[in-house]
């Protein structure tokens, strides 16, 4: 963990992003103009970004940037699916 | 944005060669001044000890995390700037409390008539007090950073 950064309470969705667009953590770092493990870093929950870096971040996948980054835990992707689903057998 | 350092180890290699300069600068110096040999000069073991410290430091500084450590802000994205400035709030912490520690044994030390250093020998643990500074950010920047797996 990055000591100094107090954004450690940061959740995100960006390996789930990243894969989708077929990514690997080079690219995308090239494209927002950051080293690799500067990526890995985020992904694991270990750096918190800047508002530039995390605007930037949101622009390569064309989402907004709350989107990728929240305060609180994302919803898992198994129970978002499994809920219509399941609203659908009734 | 690229740094071209004249050593690039890899990351086991950088920890272990900070095992070796933590462990081997303050048994070397330390004790080459406390126990000097019967010359009053640096005993064989500690010398040995002393320049095994010092080749290991020396290859942690030319090596690229320290490299890092001393980098313009302009070679490093934001992330690698916060873990700079944070390896040198913690060398700082470790320097100042070790110089803490030091001025806080020499109270009793003249009190109670304790082991003190002779010139040379405080000239000696000046220098591998020096020489360990030097190479302590990137001590710390190499076991905080993340494999390349990861």
């Amino acid at each position: 963990m990055v000591s100094g950064n107090d954004s450690i309470n940061l959740h995100n969705r960006l390996t789930l992003f990243r894969v989708e667009a077929g990514l690997s953590r080079a690219a995308l770092a090239e494209r927002v103009g950051v080293n690799p493990q500067t990526i890995g870093f985020l992904e694991r929950g270990q750096y918190g970004p800047s508002l530039e870096l995390g605007l930037k971040l949101a622009a390569v996948f064309g989402v907004p940037v709350e989107a990728l980054f929240s305060l609180v835990p994302f919803q898992s992707l198994a129970s978002q699916l499994a809920r219509p689903a399941a609203g659908d057998e009734r | 944005m690229a740094i071209y350092p004249p050593l690039r180890l890899k990351l086991r290699t950088a920890r272990a060669l900070s095992l070796v300069v933590l462990v081997a600068m303050p048994l070397g110096y330390l004790g080459g001044a406390i126990w000097p040999d019967q010359d009053g000069g640096t005993s064989l073991p500690f010398a040995i000890l002393r320049l095994v410290g010092l080749f290991a430091g020396v290859f942690l500084f030319v090596d690229i995390r320290n490299q890092r450590a001393n980098a313009p802000d302009t070679m490093l994205d934001e992330r690698e700037r916060a873990e700079r400035d944070s390896a040198y709030r913690a060398s700082h912490y470790g320097i100042i409390g070790a110089l803490f520690l030091a001025f806080l044994y020499t109270i009793p030390a003249k009190l109670l008539g304790w082991w003190f250093p002779t010139r040379d020998g405080a000239i000696d643990l000046l220098s591998g007090f020096g020489i360990a500074s030097l190479a302590l950010p990137g001590i710390i920047l190499a076991w905080r950073e993340r494999g390349e797996q990861d």
